[in-house]
């Protein structure tokens, strides 16, 4: 069920950071609604799911860009992975995780993202300018807004689990 | 999940996408990717232009003193170019008249045919400067078509689908543009920059370099029009090897805030790669 319901939010995240989200820039770095969305997947759910959030949101995101497709998914997956093997479920919903994540998150997915541009999209960003103008301001925002966004998606997580049935 | 298998899990994912980038830059899944870009390109324009229309509501009540005084200066301003069109008008017919007994014939600013288009989003990944429009190959877009507005040059057509086009602006680390400055015709190449300004380097040590003087397209090259406005010199240095100057540029373009572009969809470059051809048969 989480599966095709990731589809449609992905695609309208992806939409929200091409439009809304680019009014917000600062420097060249502006919210980061899928990066959001996938790692908050990811603290609350299991591995195979948040892996199907990042590859879809990243498609969702490349869709609307010049990177090739999957790109955005790469850099996601692995971050969606580190947060599986780093943090025991119980500790990932602190309030001291979540940003810890937003931050090493953030800058793990922008290198990948950086190294893909330049082997499969011959497009040479200058790694120190782009950490600098669009790592760290996004990386300030997504800080910022993980935790309310964790809240968020802990409601809608809580709502698409299966209703066990209630022994009287 | 199961150490073992929660690496196998990741290690397919990794292949998968591996896999879908791979083939994505080798263009297979262009079809797909038309097909799929269609809903996102008509969601994308109705919530971008309501972000515009909002967007611009707030600037202008925050912006509604300043724009008092900037159109007291622009009304100044525009008595002293009316004065320089008439006599540039002049001069334009003069350029006709011996273009035409000379038989000079070239793709001029009244020869362009343009598709005019909304900006409906810009770039997801923030590395690459580039905007999204809602016209595609079925509104006579193609790759690599020059994107102006009336201040001057955008960027190219970098990707395209049926309904909408990605266009990589001048100001990405990426772009390289021949120009020239229109007074000391002096030719150099202007490349952008990821804070958002452009640097015209490969300036001639001992050229003359105006600041405020404008920057042009020069057509060499041919991957664009002749004498398409980039810029304005703001400040002019030596470069770090010495070996030429590098002059800071300000397009007169605001890229942050577009929201309706020009494509021009009859530059045809000329494919200089036959005349490379050619020598290299004449050497054989």
């Amino acid at each position: 069920m989480s599966y095709f319901f990731s589809i449609p939010i992905l695609a309208l995240a992806a939409v929200l950071n091409a439009t809304v989200m680019a009014e917000l820039r600062l420097g060249g770095g502006a919210p980061d609604l899928v990066f959001l969305l996938v790692v908050c997947w990811a603290l609350l759910s299991d591995l195979q799911g948040a892996l199907v959030w990042a590859a879809v949101g990243g498609v969702m995101q490349d869709l609307l860009s010049v990177a090739p497709l999957g790109a955005s998914s790469l850099g996601l997956v692995f971050v969606v992975f580190a947060v599986d093997s780093l943090f025991a479920p119980d500790d990932r919903v602190s309030l001291v995780v979540p940003p810890v994540v937003a931050v090493a998150g953030t800058v793990l997915y922008h290198v990948v993202l950086l190294l893909v541009l330049r082997v499969f999209g011959e497009i040479a960003v200058p790694v120190g300018q782009g950490l600098f103008y669009v790592t760290l301001p996004t990386m300030i925002y997504n800080t910022l807004l993980i935790l309310p966004m964790l809240r968020v998606m802990a409601v809608i997580y809580r709502g698409l689990q299966p209703q066990r049935p209630r022994v009287e | 999940m199961l150490r073992g298998n929660r690496v196998f899990t990741f290690s397919m994912t990794i292949i998968i996408v591996t896999l879908l980038i791979y083939f994505s830059a080798q263009g297979a899944l262009g079809p797909f990717e038309d097909v799929v870009s269609v809903p996102l390109n008509f969601v994308q324009g109705v919530i971008g232009g309501a972000t515009q229309s909002v967007s611009g509501f707030i600037d202008d009540v925050s912006n509604f003193r300043k724009l008092e005084q900037r159109n007291k200066d622009l009304e100044e301003a525009l008595a002293v170019y009316q004065a320089e069109l008439a006599e540039l008008r002049e001069k334009g017919q003069d350029f006709d008249r011996l273009a035409a007994l000379l038989n000079y014939d070239r793709l001029g600013p009244e020869d362009r045919q343009y598709v005019t288009c909304d900006v409906i989003g810009t770039d997801t990944t923030g590395f690459v400067r580039a905007i999204q429009i809602d016209c595609g190959r079925r509104d006579g877009v193609g790759l690599l078509d020059p994107v102006v507005t009336e201040l001057g040059l955008v960027g190219r057509v970098t990707k395209l689908s049926a309904a909408g086009a990605e266009v990589l602006m001048v100001t990405d680390p990426t772009s390289s543009i021949n120009a020239r400055l229109q007074s000391t015709r002096e030719d150099g190449r202007v490349v952008g920059q990821l804070a958002g300004d452009l640097v015209m380097t490969n300036i001639a040590v001992d050229a003359d370099v105006i600041e405020g003087d404008l920057v042009v397209t020069n057509g060499l090259g041919q991957t664009l029009p002749a004498d398409l406005v980039v810029g304005r010199v703001l400040s002019v240095a030596l470069a770090e090897s010495e070996l030429y100057q590098e002059a800071r540029v300000r397009s007169l373009v605001d890229f942050g805030r577009l929201e309706i572009v020009q494509v021009i969809i009859n530059f045809e470059p000329v494919d200089l790669s036959v005349f490379e051809d050619q020598e290299a048969a004449n050497g054989r």
